[in-house]
């Protein structure tokens, strides 16, 4: 059976599955419940700065009559006196000292401040350092949270004065409400952090309401802007992870956060980079019990791809996650509509009349049934028809590889020793 | 006895389906693939755009879907509980072959039930046009043209012999699986287009026929069958032989009868009323319900959902069976039913086996209760003294345009329904009725 | 007409003058589609220039990948 054991920037997790800062992480009960269910490791909620928190605080996105594809909260950091907190994490480590708990804090950005809170968690036992760099609401107005994790000189100054105090690896949460993520990774690098976490939620309005108008979710009428996560965010945060993992100046482990909901995302996640994953939002779903089937499923996964250690999997998709000018203009691909499992809905032919290269045509085969077949000269191979195609094996993308490879980038190398 | 106020008994003719919950019906509707070009709406003999009007049900334009449903039907209400479904919308669903079919019926209830239920009038009459149209009979397909004829602004009067329009949905369909109600908020929905129903009025009795065919631009006959034939067997006129058409109709309106409290009934049909009528007994408290038919299970033109639904409430089936005789109890009343047995011979010319007698093969079916349902009789001197020509009652159309042999007088529904053309559901009348109805404005506009 | 049957009108024209011996002398790609000068064979008269405007993408591509073979015939002779 694989070894799902991780050693992340140091800290060894008995498996690549820690909770995130966030709600379900709010007290020790919490948390000592889920390393009962599984949880090799959990990052505490948000020490720091006092706040009040307000009501109502979530909204989820439904998309299809599915509940929670998406998820919003306008939730500050915690609002427990940090005594209460640094007790229960002190207890739980007790209790399970063979569980990760990190530390997440957000501070104003003062060289004393870090100091005075990095001292008073190392005190109680923690494993590591996450540094909150990401919330965009409610802390950003008062200069915390993604209102420094949104300027580079910011979080590398930051992450040094962390480093001067702490003795346990240091993890700088990154917030993706930036243009390109890869220029706060690399000042975290520079400030000296070991490792980075990310995404943190995204700036976001959950809707507005059709009868009275207000914000969703709103407090007495009035709202304000949220953070947004759950399974929508993933290839957002899984784009960025990549963006992290590719840059070779950045170099430094990375913790997956981002829509996760099961092993078969933690794998892709780490595939394309991360050491480990955190999660959130499916817990605040479906409960902590959700965790035996990532350890379960991501143990079946590994032993069939026969590999003995889940860090077998890091990283290795990176290298295929290129620039577009590194992509074959000479490969092809083209559908192919499979007649015995078409069930004749004809969402390929009006997707591809309507909204991409009108290649997919009726004709009526040999029994006098009306069906369609795609236009394989004209196919462009974009993906659209397989993508809406309700049945499963009804369209297959059959690759056309070419005998010679020619990218954007060789193409206009060559066009340039012809004046072009 | 009949007592149209006895609610204890009334409960049991409520409708059985309940409407779909709200969970159910999201699941349901989002579950819809919005198919282009979608077999569903093929299949439906309205044409109703059935993944449109599912759409709209995800989006909550519940208005949206129900003017969708009601535009191509305006039976739509009442055919979301009686059409055959699984051999239309429903069976063409191409989730068929992938998990299972939408339930298109139940989501067009649940729409029209919307729209019942917020007392939304979906549409508006045309503005006028200056003509006027008479249409004899208001069952679907009298409705359906009145109510088309209303929209493209005729002036439009539906003369009803019965003190409520709607023909069989409201009479002749039970209960419990279409409340009158529902019937009767189809009616209202034309009645609000300015449509002149004139309940209790029989043409040829209550007002001439000449006048009808005078006083107006255009006629259309939707007279739809009669009562059912008689047996033309001996002892047909004993107390406690009954019309399954009149036994649903009393039951329809409310007057639920109390003397088939544990009787032995039975039932000589197999078509959906004579289920309706076997259902109904039973529920009137009747002992046992049995029904006999000549063919066999093969030949049944009831729905196989009306079937399997019988056979839940416990109805017996007697197949190859033929009644020879009703025998009297020496009180005049009912006692026992003899029968034949029969055998499939070859094809007849309705392409189903003609029946056999079995010699020697009598036997004897107590009976309390004998309930005739071996289908209808066709208003043959009404439609010969509208001077229509006709084939044993059933009159003879263009395919098209539904013009009789009088170019002035269309006809629609089960009055044309027979020898082969079309099909006697609620469904095919309600489309005839549109389709006279754009036959007689496409008549009208060569005209000008 | 289909967009691949434009294509191929476009292949041929470029075969044609390939196969004749011409030689690509320049490309030149705006918004307009691509622009190659070919060089009529044993001409060095800049009259025998003909230019022939590419609009499909699987033209522009075809071209180039007819250059980068004749590139690598070229230097491995």
């Amino acid at each position: 059976m694989a070894n799902l054991q991780i050693d992340f920037a140091g800290i060894k997790s008995k498996n690549p599955f820690w909770l995130a800062s966030g709600p379900p992480t709010n007290t020790g009960y919490q948390v000592q419940r889920a390393f009962e269910a599984g949880w090799g490791g959990a990052v505490w909620k948000t020490l720091g700065d006092p706040v009040i928190n307000v009501t109502s605080r979530f909204s989820g996105l439904n998309y299809g009559g599915q509940r929670v594809a998406g998820f919003n909260n306008i939730e500050l950091i915690t609002d427990r006196p940090l005594e209460v907190n640094l007790r229960e994490i002190n207890e739980t480590k007790k209790k399970f000292p063979d569980h990760v708990i990190i530390a997440s804090l957000m501070v104003e950005p003062k060289q004393e401040k870090w100091h005075e809170i990095v001292k008073r968690v190392e005190d109680v036992g923690v494993d590591g350092l996450e540094l909150n760099f990401g919330c965009p609401h409610g802390m950003a107005e008062r200069g915390m949270g993604s209102a420094s994790g949104q300027v580079p000189e910011l979080v590398e100054k930051q992450t040094y004065w962390v480093k001067e105090a702490a003795e346990t690896p240091v993890i700088v949460k990154l917030t993706p409400n930036i243009t390109d993520i890869t220029a706060t990774a690399y000042a975290a690098s520079q400030g000296g952090a070991d490792a980075i976490s990310l995404i943190n939620t995204i700036n976001s309005l959950m809707g507005v309401d059709l009868d009275t108008w207000h914000t969703i979710p709103n407090v007495a009428g009035k709202g304000t802007h949220g953070g947004y996560c759950g399974p929508a965010v993933k290839p957002i945060a899984l784009s960025m992870v990549g963006e992290c993992a590719k840059q070779p100046d950045i170099n430094l482990p990375i913790s997956g956060i981002g829509g996760i909901e099961n092993w078969r995302d933690a794998a892709e996640f780490m595939l394309m980079g991360a050491t480990g994953v955190q999660v959130c939002t499916a817990a605040m779903h479906h409960g902590f019990r959700i965790v035996e089937d990532m350890i379960d499923g991501l143990t079946n996964y590994l032993d069939e791809k026969g590999l003995d250690s889940v860090m077998d999997l890091v990283g290795q998709s990176v290298s295929k996650y290129m620039s577009w000018g590194d992509l074959d203009l000479n490969h092809k691909v083209v559908a192919l509509i499979n007649q015995d499992y078409c069930i004749h809905c004809n969402k390929c032919h009006i997707a591809c009349e309507d909204t991409a290269h009108q290649c997919i045509e009726f004709f009526t085969d040999a029994n006098g049934r009306r069906s369609l077949k795609v236009r394989e000269e004209d196919c462009v191979g974009c993906n659209l028809c397989s993508i809406v195609c309700p049945a499963e094996g009804a369209i297959d993308m059959i690759d056309k590889p070419s005998d010679i490879s020619m990218t954007w980038n060789e193409r206009q190398r060559l066009l340039h020793t012809f004046g072009g | 006895m009949d007592s149209p106020t006895a609610n204890h008994q009334w409960k049991i003719f409520d409708e059985l389906k309940p409407d779909l919950k709200p969970k159910e019906v999201m699941e349901e509707a989002n579950r819809c693939l919005f198919c282009f070009d979608a077999p569903c709406a093929k299949a439906c003999p309205t044409g109703i755009d059935i993944p449109l009007f599912i759409k709209k049900i995800t989006t909550g334009n519940m208005k949206g879907s129900a003017r969708v449903i009601m535009d191509a039907n305006p039976m739509g209400a009442t055919c979301a509980r009686v059409c055959p479904t699984e051999e239309l919308c429903e069976g063409a669903c191409v989730l068929n072959d992938a998990s299972l079919p939408i339930m298109i019926g139940d989501l067009q209830r649940h729409a029209t039930n919307w729209a019942m239920k917020n007392q939304q009038q979906l549409f508006e009459a045309g503005e006028a046009n200056g003509k006027t149209v008479a249409i004899i009979g208001g069952g679907p397909a009298g409705l359906s043209s009145a109510r088309e004829l209303a929209r493209l602004g005729y002036k439009v009067t539906v003369y009803e012999k019965n003190e409520k329009a709607g023909g069989l949905d409201t009479y002749g369909i039970v209960p419990f699986r279409l409340p009158q109600e529902i019937s009767l908020w189809e009616v209202s929905q034309i009645e609000k287009l300015g449509v002149t129903i004139q309940t209790n009025t029989e043409v040829g009795k209550d007002i001439p026929i000449a006048t009808v065919l005078n006083d107006f631009d255009a006629v259309i006959l939707a007279i739809g069958m009669a009562n059912v034939p008689p047996l033309s067997i001996p002892g047909e006129d004993l107390d406690g032989v009954y019309d399954a058409i009149q036994l649903i109709e009393n039951v329809k309106d409310g007057r639920v009868p109390n003397h088939f409290k544990g009787k032995k009934a039975v039932v000589i049909g197999a078509g959906n009323t004579a289920i309706d009528a076997a259902t109904c007994l039973k529920r009137l408290g009747a002992a046992s319900v049995k029904m006999i038919y000549r063919r066999s299970e093969a030949e049944m033109t009831a729905y196989p959902f009306e079937f399997s639904f019988a056979k839940q409430d416990g109805i017996e089936f007697n197949w190859l069976a033929q009644p020879k005789r009703i025998i009297d109890d020496g009180q005049n009343h009912v006692a026992k039913l003899e029968c034949v047995s029969m055998e499939l011979g070859a094809m007849d010319a309705s392409g189903r086996r003609r029946p056999i007698e079995i010699e020697n093969s009598d036997f004897m079916i107590k009976a309390d209760v004998v309930v005739k349902a071996i289908g209808q009789s066709r208003y043959t001197s009404f439609i010969e003294a509208l001077g229509l020509e006709h084939e044993q009652g059933i009159v003879k159309v263009d395919a098209e345009t539904y013009q009789t042999s009088n170019p002035k007088v269309y006809a629609a529904g089960d009055v044309i329904f027979g020898n082969g053309i079309g099909e006697a559901m609620v469904v095919a009348a309600a489309e005839q009725g549109k389709r006279a109805a754009y036959a007689i404005h496409d008549y009208m506009l060569s005209k000008i | 007409m289909h967009e691949h049957e434009l294509f191929l009108k476009e292949k041929e024209e470029i075969d044609m003058l390939l196969q004749n011996d011409c030689k690509i002398v320049s490309v030149k790609e705006n918004l307009s589609g691509a622009f190659v000068s070919f060089q009529l064979a044993d001409q060095t008269d800049e009259e025998r220039i003909t230019t022939l405007h590419l609009l499909t993408p699987d033209a522009r591509i075809y071209l180039t990948n007819q250059l980068s073979t004749k590139k690598m015939e070229e230097s491995r002779t």
